[in-house]
């Protein structure tokens, strides 16, 4: 069994909820911008975010036997709108940071591909 | 140069955002052995489109995640690059309007500190950052506010920015600090290092040691120390107490942090507003300032589907109508915010309360914002606040609760200030009239966080214009 990517799985369902036919590398692309915004934020929320991550991954094991990566999408699905509805405010907070960012990596995926790599000024 | 990473240095600058970057150029003009850090990198302005995922990735402070906790968060960005937020910003230039100093000179004991006498100082940074307005050149969904709030008889303006239109070819160039000062500062022979990162300083034998780290081309940090006998710190209203506190200067720093918190909407009229071509939104309302006042946001397709984003239909709502939407935004000056570095990380955490009053100088904005859209003829509002109705009409306003029912990122702000405000009251500030620190020799703060509170205008021009002044009377006094 691969390693679970929790990031991949969540932003394929956030990306799912309004563009389902988007192509698998321009999600990968979502997702990097995700990741990126993952590893650039405050550390010690980075920290918290891990963490919640963590158990966002392995909240469905009891119920379902899985971890959330490794269900179907309609149970991943079910378990993103159950944290969104939570009455818990991190679980709320936490899908709404990441539709937050899925949403603007998503809008700015059609102006990706006519960027040159950023020049730096000379130090 | 001492070795490999030991730099001696008459003045050091810390941070090249508008404070650091006028400050630095005015010593580097004068003749002074400057040296100015900073901790971003040194980019073109065209590296990133403005406003895209890239530039949050390389222009902005931690992607462009910064939260304020508290029960209220509060969702604010900032720069980190050579030029700081001048770089990532609009430019929407104003001067301070005079009641605002006359406040702070009350307040806080600002000595010399009115709208005659700063004059002479925004004049000098306007000779070199150029202000222009957009004239007939701006869009309609700018004009769109304005038409809005004069029928309902208020007061509303263009802003002039910092900028150079170039009408003919429908572009123009920013007149960020990378674009301005900055140039000048190293036409002066003033030094510049990016990448360059100041973690604390201490005094020894008459100077300052500031230590830090510098990325090299492989991404590896390697430490670097400072010597100089006067150091500015400009390093923004959050990373100025920060550094301040590492270093164990605490008075007054970091307790204060002030912002214009803004809620935002999103207006759609009846035919189009929005061109992928139009010139960024200039209008502003000023009727109800200094308590909440009123403007338009950059309103791309992508910043359309983030305002819209907590909607189940956003994409096929941006993608059919985007061109009739507009982002419009209300703020205001409230809140206030501490901030303190936590044992063992980089980032400094930041903390803010609302009142009661604060909130619902928020939500009367909220309203008389839709008031002003609804006159300019939006058909539907949709208001970026959880829980918060869409409004077809004026007779939905009813619906909107009297004060502001903001839950986890409704509430955002670019705008940061007052951390360590300035004056001689030291009971409330953490350095003198002109930014040199309460009880020390040759340190200075010159950035956004000495505003003793929020300017009510867009805060560019008055960190601009401080910074200029503070630094002309350091060289006057000869930095006594
Ligand atoms: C998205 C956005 C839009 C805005 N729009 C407008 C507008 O239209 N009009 C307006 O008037 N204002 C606007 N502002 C606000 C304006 O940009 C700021 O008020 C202004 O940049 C503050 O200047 P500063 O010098 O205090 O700090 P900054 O501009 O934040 O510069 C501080 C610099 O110091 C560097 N630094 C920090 N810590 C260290 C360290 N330890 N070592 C070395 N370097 C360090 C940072 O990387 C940064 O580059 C906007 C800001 C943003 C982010």
């Amino acid at each position: 069994m691969s390693k679970p990517d929790t990031v991949a799985a969540l932003v394929d369902v956030l990306v799912d909820e309004s563009r389902p036919g988007l192509s698998a590398s321009e999600r990968g692309v979502v997702a990097d911008y995700v990741r990126s915004t993952l590893a650039g934020m405050p550390d010690y929320f980075r920290i918290g975010f891990r963490m919640l991550a963590m158990m966002f991954e392995i909240a469905p094991l009891p119920v379902h036997g899985h971890r959330f990566s490794y269900l179907a999408p309609a149970e991943r699905q079910a378990h993103v709108q159950a944290w969104r509805r939570s009455r818990m405010g991190f679980r709320r907070s936490m899908i709404a940071f990441y539709t937050t960012f899925a949403c603007y990596g998503l809008y700015s995926l059609p102006r990706a591909q006519d960027r040159a790599p950023a020049a730096r000024i000379a130090a | 140069m001492n070795g490999q990473s030991e730099i001696e240095t008459e003045i050091l600058v810390i941070g090249s955002g508008p404070g650091g970057a006028v400050s630095g150029t005015l010593f580097a003009e004068a003749g002074r052995h400057v040296v100015m850090v900073e901790e971003g990198d040194h980019l073109a302005l065209e590296a990133a489109p403005h406003f895209s995922r890239e530039e949050m990735l390389l222009k902005y402070r931690n992607a462009g995640v910064g939260v304020a906790l508290g029960r209220h968060k509060l969702a604010w960005v900032e720069g980190r690059c050579v030029g700081g937020g001048s770089e990532v910003n609009r430019g929407l230039y104003h001067r301070t309007p005079g009641y605002v100093f006359d406040d702070w000179r009350r307040r806080f004991a600002v000595h010399d500190l009115d709208l005659a006498g700063m004059t002479p100082h925004f004049e000098a940074c306007e000779a070199v950052a150029r202000v222009e307005y957009a004239g007939i050149a701006a869009s309609d969904m700018s004009r769109r506010l304005q038409q809005g709030a004069q029928a309902q008889g208020w007061l509303a303006i263009e802003a002039p920015r910092l900028y150079r239109y170039d009408h003919d070819h429908r572009s123009g160039v920013k007149q960020s600090m990378s674009a301005t000062f900055v140039q000048r500062f190293v036409a002066a022979g003033g030094a510049l290092l990016p990448r360059t990162r100041i973690a604390r300083l201490r005094r020894m034998n008459g100077h300052w040691i500031a230590q830090g780290s510098r990325r090299g081309e492989d991404g590896r940090q390697r430490p670097v120390t400072f010597r100089a006998k006067t150091v500015f710190i400009a390093c923004g209203a959050v990373q100025t107490p920060a550094l301040l506190r590492r270093s164990g200067i605490s008075h007054n720093v970091g307790d204060s942090l002030r912002f214009h918190p803004m809620v935002k909407v999103v207006a759609e009229f009846d035919r189009d507003v929005n061109r992928p071509d139009d010139f960024d939104p200039v209008h502003q309302v000023k009727e109800f300032e200094p308590r909440f006042g009123m403007g338009c946001s950059i309103s791309t397709p992508a910043m359309l589907g983030v305002a819209l984003s907590g909607r189940p239909d956003h994409w096929q709502l941006v993608a059919e109508r985007w061109r009739r939407m507009g982002i419009y935004y209300v703020q205001s000056g409230g809140g206030e915010a501490s901030v303190r570095n936590l044992p063992g990380f980089e980032d400094p955490i930041v903390r803010v309360r609302f009142s009661q009053g604060d909130l619902s100088v928020l939500g009367e904005g909220l309203r008389r914002l839709c008031e002003a859209l609804f006159a300019a003829g939006a058909q539907r509002i949709y208001p970026c606040l959880a829980g918060y109705p869409d409004l077809h009409s004026p007779g939905d306003l009813a619906r909107l609760p009297d004060v502001l029912q903001a839950s986890d990122g409704n509430m955002t702000s670019v705008h940061v200030f007052s951390s360590c405000p300035m004056g001689e009251d030291r009971r409330r500030t953490a350095a003198n009239s002109f930014g040199k620190v309460h009880g020390t020799d040759g340190l200075y703060i010159n950035d956004a966080s000495l505003l003793c509170g929020p300017t009510s205008v867009n805060p560019q021009g008055t960190v601009m214009a401080v910074a200029h002044r503070n630094a002309s009377e350091a060289l006057t006094r000869r930095f006594h």
